[in-house]
């Protein structure tokens, strides 16, 4: 199955750019700043001629004026590696939860491949990781498309050791039901290693306004634990989910990662806008 | 069938009401759902009141609304009913003496009587007799009937006739065809009364009005100027049926025989060997007449029942049986001079000791006496006076076995439900 289905979706975000959220590392151009000085027409700096670089890049004039060779610098762009990492445990089957994260992450690997940035996955499924090596080549989104189609979550796997596997900007798409401390600590020293790491947080309408029905809630990743959702646990079920996503987000901002809440009865396109739109601090000024 | 213990039953059926409340509101474990997130649901407890929109498990719910209507119906003492009227008689007939007109007590007490009743004869003792044998049995007692009738003995006879005729009746009627004299009653007579759980009928015949004699006493006396004769004069003639023998000497055998036949009394009353003193002598029971004169004590040999007593409480006047009649002895020791026997007070005594045996049969219980024995309120019912023995002990069982059955039939279902 390719990128038939999402054609809506593709549509909807075509022309949506999604700039990295500081200077990338020099590499291949492409559209994100780099940390690197090139030979762009767009000046920067001077820097005093060193032996070996290229006689073309002294600024004649300069020279002919002042008798000092002096070379113009100008800001360089690369590419951006974007590797999605996506939980495919059990409990991700959860009412909307995975088709929510399939759109979302077809949607984003459409806005990266725009910029011509190389897209890779990563699926931490049960029968084991599924990858797609971070390529810039055309079809890579039909690619990402096809493997999330296959895959249907069920049982739990650790997402944390693919951070290491992850290109320079790594978006992991979870429910952050599973190894949600030892995640955050690989993302955060991915954000300190000057990666860009995004934390798109899944989460259910019928989890954060369960039916008021008298149920027992059993978690699908561990049978075992039944516990009855009744009118004498509701509140209390509402108030402690709630304190720990505060808590999830509060940890993964002051680690430096873009957390995002996603509920799965949002529309898509819209938080593709929101997960893409740099911060404050991010805007040129 | 009926319940000799009805409450029973209703605690039966109310216990199936309960039985079927409880299968409509059940506590049953919510339904399993998942939820990713349930690990954030407080733990409490796990089960919840739920109540059922549709009963299902009726087949379930019918075997033990069984059960509990069978157990109780089981404690519930069921009987069969016996063919017969709902509301049954037992008819106390006086035969004693002290009814006037036997042919009459008898007729009334054979309206009393319907299908089912059942038949006392009473006078000093008491008997159950069939219902069709009214006239042989009271023309039987007739010819020798004793002075008074008791209605202690009757009653308990009552209770004991009603055990058997109760099974299959709703109520019980007590009818009590008597004279309702005085001497009727003693100290056993108001609880016993009590122990009917009901109220009687009573049927008042004429009594005989014994107080008044039908000839004079006869007194046999050596003594021309007896004291006692000028007063016996003055004593009323009436239609009564009992006769008076006064011997002032010792008894003969002929006056023992003579004393023998119903009715008759015989008092002794010796002449006085003594000198008189001034005393007083009191009469027993009702009336309460006393006399206060020069009067002798004389010696009292035997026993018996006691009608006059002394002002220090020694019996001056004792009454025995015999046979159909009885013989007072009399230990007041008259002077032979004076006018004491002609006085009123002694004039009342005279009347209280030449009353029939058994006391004043011939006076009438007061209407309101009478009225306070029947009692008022429903009739006695039946189930308070069956006889347990006449029960069927089986029922209950068969019952009990049937509830057992059906338990274990309970049992099958809910585990095969469970599988």
């Amino acid at each position: 199955m390719g990128v038939g289905p999402y054609g809506a979706l593709l549509d909807a975000v075509r022309g949506v750019r999604w700039p990295a959220r500081r200077a990338v590392a020099g590499g291949a151009p492409g559209s994100h700043r780099a940390r690197t000085r090139g030979v762009a027409p767009e000046f920067a700096e001077y820097r005093p001629y060193r032996q070996g670089d290229d006689p073309r890049r002294l600024d004649w004039k300069l020279l002919g004026r002042s008798d000092k060779a002096f070379i113009r610098l100008a800001p360089d762009h690369a590419i951006l590696g974007t590797t999605f990492i996506v939980d495919a445990s059990a409990s991700m089957a959860y009412e909307g939860k995975w088709e929510t994260t399939k759109r979302l992450v077809i949607a984003l690997a459409a806005v990266a491949h725009a910029s011509a940035d190389p897209v890779g996955l990563l699926v931490a499924a049960a029968q084991g990781v599924r990858r797609l090596a971070p390529r810039a080549r055309a079809g890579v989104v039909a690619d990402v498309a096809r493997v999330l189609d296959e895959i249907a979550p069920s049982e739990n796997a650790p997402l944390a050791p693919l951070v290491a596997q992850s290109a320079s900007r790594c978006v992991v798409l979870t429910d952050c039901l599973g190894d949600a401390d030892e995640l955050r600590a690989a993302l955060a020293r991915h954000w300190a290693k000057g990666g860009e790491a995004h934390l798109l947080h899944i989460v259910a309408r019928r989890e954060l306004e369960p039916t008021p029905a008298a149920m027992m809630a059993i978690d699908p990743e561990d049978t075992a634990l039944e516990r009855p959702l009744v009118a004498t646990s509701h509140a209390g079920y509402v108030e402690r989910f709630a304190a720990w996503r505060a808590e999830i987000a509060s940890a993964a901002r002051r680690a430096g990662i873009a957390y995002q809440e996603i509920v799965d009865d949002q529309p898509v396109e819209a938080t593709v806008r929101r997960i893409v739109a740099p911060t404050a601090a991010e805007r040129p000024r | 069938m009926s319940f000799l213990t009805p409450l029973a039953f209703a605690l039966g059926v109310v216990g199936a009401l309960a039985v079927v409340a409880v299968h409509l509101l059940t506590t049953e474990r919510p339904p399993r759902e998942i939820l990713p997130t349930a690990r954030f649901v407080p733990l409490v407890e796990a089960r919840a009141v739920a109540r059922s929109r549709r009963p299902t498990d009726l087949f379930l719910l019918a075997l033990r609304v069984l059960v509990v209507l069978l157990v109780g119906a089981a404690f519930a003492r069921p009987v069969l009913d016996a063919p017969g009227p709902r509301v049954r008689s037992v008819v106390l007939l006086d035969v004693s003496g002290a009814v006037a007109d036997p042919r009459d007590a008898a007729s009334r007490a054979r309206a009393a009587l319907g299908p089912g009743s059942t038949l006392v004869l009473f006078d000093t003792g008491a008997r159950i007799v069939s219902s069709d044998s009214v006239s042989t049995s009271t023309e039987a007692s007739g010819a020798l009937r004793p002075a008074r009738g008791a209605l202690s003995p009757a009653l308990v006879a009552a209770r004991n006739a009603a055990g058997q005729v109760a099974r299959g009746a709703d109520s019980l009627r007590l009818v009590i065809v008597s004279p309702m004299s005085e001497g009727m009653t003693d100290a056993a007579t108001a609880g016993l009364r009590a122990i009917w759980p009901g109220r009687a009928e009573v049927v008042r015949v004429a009594g005989i009005a014994d107080t008044a004699l039908s000839d004079g006493p006869e007194l046999v006396t050596s003594l021309v100027d007896d004291p006692l004769r000028p007063a016996l004069a003055r004593l009323p003639r009436g239609r009564g049926a009992h006769r008076v023998r006064i011997v002032r000497r010792v008894p003969t055998a002929s006056d023992t025989a003579w004393t023998r036949a119903a009715g008759h009394l015989l008092v002794i009353w010796p002449y006085s060997t003594g000198a008189p003193v001034a005393d007083a002598v009191t009469v027993s029971g009702a009336g309460g007449v006393t006399v206060v004169a020069p009067l002798v004590r004389e010696a009292l040999v035997g026993g018996g029942e006691v009608l006059a007593r002394w002002r220090d409480g020694a019996p001056a006047v004792l009454e025995s049986p015999l046979a159909a009649g009885c013989v007072r002895t009399v230990a007041i020791g008259l002077p032979l001079a004076g006018d004491l026997t002609l006085r009123g007070p002694f004039n009342q005594l005279l009347q209280a000791l030449l009353v029939p045996c058994g006391g004043r049969r011939g006076v009438a219980l007061s209407d309101s006496l009478v009225a306070a024995f029947a009692g008022v309120g429903p009739l006695a019912p039946a189930r308070l006076l069956a006889n347990e023995a006449a029960l069927d002990a089986r029922l209950p069982a068969w019952l009990l076995a049937l509830a057992l059955v059906a338990l274990g039939a309970e049992w099958l279902l809910r585990r095969r439900t469970a599988r």
